[in-house]
């Protein structure tokens, strides 16, 4: 093996690397490949992927008191790699997860049976700040609120998956999955011929899919609404427009009008717009509802939605089901709705609001996990191991303060995979965020986005807080793959 | 497509084909002055201020003209409105929003000169062997950048408007080209050196514009005055003459459709071409200025109606998304 594996040592499950310091099966061909590639050529390679990245144009914006600040997408060029058998059980237990979501959302708005049963306390419900009782009432098309989930999956020491949480909001994210695979295939192009990785740009037809299949028109128009060019995640949004062959409006670009439907701004006019897929938050999208000062919006959406009128992507209030109290509950929310048991496992989670679980909660900061109950990018939490007396102090006056708004959770060392760090190979913890869809079906991104924490022994993977990214390969093991058919191509008779 | 990206592809589009002229002009330029032994520094480097229209700008900052200071506020300067730096910022600007229009290689070539125009501007203005290279360079990259809009995007709406920002700004810097070179040949007086240091000029213009070789092709004659004129405003075939850009321009119109006022506006400037007598405007500069003038302002007509046309909010339902049908756009105002 090459020097740069010299001190290599996971504190805890390796996805590359077993326990004898030996590939696992999934991932042999593709370390035995890196394992030839010479210390130049690797980063030589590294290189090419960063040169890709920068003509691709993949960014991310940074918000700082000096402006925002368009960075380059980081990527290892080291991939995740998964084997396709464990994957379909995850695949499985993503959908049957998403399916209870959605159930349980519209009961939430309907007829609320899950809080009659007192499955759910109903104080938890109307607490939620996601909570828009404006929906109560309302059935979108095939019952479906959440439409684009993205549930981050960890791996614990024992190899165990479980889910830290669902993004039911707006979870981003896929275009850099999408991004990062075509980066690999110009960084290293020998390496997919070797090994059987199944591809991942079918979301964008799955996602063109189920949008179409929210409205009953034959060829419904889309449209993905932005806040605009200064967002975070606007790379994203010109993305999947373009792949969706959506029109990208921003809130001045719609229009309701009298008769009720949505409209856009465009050469000549007005069009009529069927199906909005929402990158901005329930907070914003209309004026009249919610925020009163929100400029991103546009008036009268909430009225044309619940009209019927057009369609909204994720619908509004979904969010109520994305917050980290309720996600305690998905077990049992689960089994009541598909009586069916988890097939992933959640993350063990103590509520704040309970006084015997906050005061455990309280007693171990110095070794839980704390997290607010709606906020996202890691914001507002804190790792007991790595903090300081003082910043638990703060946040144990935060927890009895505000005690409904945290949860507390053992801390869990991340699963790892081998990261090239100054041309070594480091192990560096990570996470995954698949892409779940649902509309007229219910579809699973192949893999997802793995994030990776740069820093040794650092947990926080979100790349606004210095995190990378890796590309995910979900590989077939002992397949052969079929012989290529060309014919030849015509050439001038000399 | 919407009347705002519309607005956004139609500057990116402008912005392209002026920093390919910008880059073109002070290659050629360059190269000229190596035969033009007799100039003094502010001689040899103010029209390429003068061409830009940016003489009192420039006069602000700089006393007079010297082949750093010209290369320097034409490329690098980010206070000077019409630097190549600034061009791209635009582009750049421009470009975020209409990125999902669009196609993926052409975003990505444009992404890639936005960035090496920042990186290396500042560090090649000042030396005339890497300037070249850099202007050559950059011209060969915004070439294949049209070209590869050409080929990669559909010949829609969005194109269309793209090729209207295109030609409005390419016969707008013929005209400028030919003005600024036809004002200093009055300025030369003396009568034995006249016609040849003229023909030298009408080459030069020829040269800024690359139609001296299909000017050769095509009149199989010395360079002269009227023929100069006659080729570079009113040749149907030559790609930047005027009208050349003229009838381009309104072929799109035509197939975009919407009011008839830009191609009103196109009507008069075809009027005033077809009325010139170019063996007298090429002995007589000021008439000769006069004319271009009011090409420039004819010119102006067109793109104000062009805004008005596509990029103003009217809120009427249209019919489909291209073409943009005028009488379904007013009919349908019940809605």
């Amino acid at each position: 093996m090459p020097d740069r594996w010299k001190h290599y040592e996971s504190p805890g499950f390796d996805e590359l690397i077993g326990d004898e310091g030996t590939p696992r099966p999934a991932a042999e061909q593709l370390i035995n490949w890196l394992n030839e590639l010479s210390d130049a050529d690797l980063s030589h390679r590294q290189r090419a992927a960063q040169l890709a990245i920068e003509q691709m144009g993949i960014t991310f914006t940074v918000y700082s008191d000096k402006g925002n600040i368009d960075r380059e997408w980081p990527l290892d060029i080291v991939p995740r790699v998964i084997d396709a058998l464990e994957w379909s059980t995850i695949e499985a237990g993503l959908q049957q997860r998403l399916r209870a979501l959605n159930l349980f959302i519209n009961d939430l708005y309907n007829d609320q049976a899950i809080l009659k049963d007192n499955i759910v306390p109903r104080e938890l419900i109307e607490s939620s700040s996601n909570f828009r009782p404006e929906c109560l009432g309302m059935t979108p098309a095939h019952g479906v609120w959440a439409h684009i989930c993205g549930s981050d999956l960890v791996r614990g020491e024992d190899g165990t998956i479980y889910v830290l949480e669902d993004n039911l909001r707006v979870p981003s994210g896929v275009s850099y999955m999408i991004e990062n695979r075509e980066v690999m295939k110009r960084a290293m192009p020998e390496v997919f011929r070797q090994c059987h990785i199944l591809p991942v740009d079918n979301y964008t037809d799955n996602l063109q899919y189920m949008l179409s299949s929210l409205s009953e028109e034959e060829e419904p128009c889309l449209v993905v609404l932005t806040p605009g060019v200064f967002n975070s995640a606007y790379f994203e949004h010109t993305f999947l427009a373009q792949e969706i062959g959506a029109e990208l409006v921003e809130g001045r670009d719609l229009v309701v009008l009298d008769d009720g439907y949505v409209y856009m701004r465009i050469v000549g006019g007005l069009k009529r717009v069927d199906v909005i897929y929402r990158r901005v938050d329930d907070a914003f999208i209309d004026p009249d509802c919610f925020n009163p000062d929100s400029t991103l919006g546009v008036s009268g959406l909430m009225k044309a939605w619940l009209s019927g009128k057009v369609a909204i992507a994720n619908a509004p209030g979904a969010g109520v089901a994305d917050d980290k109290v309720i996600y305690s509950y998905v077990p049992d929310i689960i089994r009541y709705y598909l009586n069916e048991e988890p097939l992933i496992e959640n993350v063990p989670t103590y509520r704040c609001e309970n006084d015997e679980e906050r005061q455990y909660v309280l007693d171990n900061l110095a070794t839980l996990v704390v997290k607010p109950a709606n906020e996202s990018g890691g914001y507002g939490m804190l790792i007991g191991p790595q903090s300081t007396p003082e910043e638990q102090a703060e946040m144990a006056e935060n927890i009895r303060s505000n005690p409904r708004n945290y949860i507390g959770q053992p801390t869990l060392t991340l699963s790892t995979a081998p990261t090239i760090c100054e041309g070594q190979f480091r192990a560096r913890h990570l996470d995954l965020r698949p892409f779940v869809l649902q509309g007229r079906n219910l579809t699973v991104t192949t893999g997802g986005l793995t994030r990776v924490a740069m820093v040794e022994g650092s947990l926080v993977v979100n790349s606004s807080q210095g995190g990378g990214s890796k590309d995910t390969w979900v590989v077939k093991s002992n397949t052969s793959s079929p012989s290529p058919q060309t014919s030849q191509r015509q050439t001038q008779e000399q | 497509m919407l009347a705002r990206v519309a607005e956004n592809i139609y500057w990116l589009s402008r912005y392209l084909e002026r920093a390919e002229n910008t880059v073109r002009l002070i290659h050629v330029h360059s190269n000229l002055l190596m035969d033009l032994p007799g100039l003094d520094d502010h001689q040899s480097w103010i029209p390429l201020i003068s061409i830009n229209g940016l003489d009192e700008e420039f006069a602000e900052i700089h006393v007079s003209a010297s082949e750093t200071s010209v290369n320097h506020f034409l490329l690098a300067d980010k206070d000077n409105p019409g630097s190549l730096v600034n061009d791209f910022s635009a582009i750049q600007a421009n470009l975020r929003s209409c990125r999902d229009i669009v196609p993926k290689t052409s975003y990505e070539s444009i992404n890639s000169l936005c960035r090496l125009v920042s990186r290396e501007v500042e560090s090649v203005y000042a030396q005339p062997s890497h300037r070249l290279v850099f202007l050559r360079d950059v011209e060969d990259r915004l070439q294949s950048i049209s070209g590869s809009l050409n080929s990669n995007m559909s010949h829609d709406l969005g194109y269309r408007i793209m090729r209207m920002g295109c030609y409005l700004e390419r016969a707008d810097m013929t005209s400028r080209v030919i003005d600024v070179q036809s004002t200093r040949l009055s300025a030369t007086q003396s009568s034995s050196e006249l016609i040849a240091i003229q023909n030298q000029r009408w080459v030069a213009v020829l040269r800024t514009l690359v139609a001296h070789q299909m000017y050769r092709q095509q009149l199989r004659r010395p360079v002269n005055g009227p023929d100069t004129l006659a080729f570079l405003l009113s040749d149907p075939n030559l790609p930047r003459s005027y009208a050349f850009c003229l009838d381009h321009l309104d072929d799109s119109f035509r197939k975009v459709g919407g009011s008839s006022a830009p191609r009103d506006a196109i009507a008069a400037l075809r009027k005033k071409l077809e009325g010139a007598v170019y063996p007298v405007l090429a002995n007589n500069p000021d008439q000769l200025h006069e004319f271009l003038d009011d090409l420039q302002l004819g010119m102006l007509d067109v793109s104000a109606a062009l805004s008005a046309n596509y990029f103003k909010s009217q809120d009427t339902v249209a019919g489909e998304d291209s073409p943009v049908d005028r009488e379904s756009a007013v009919l349908e105002t019940s809605v």
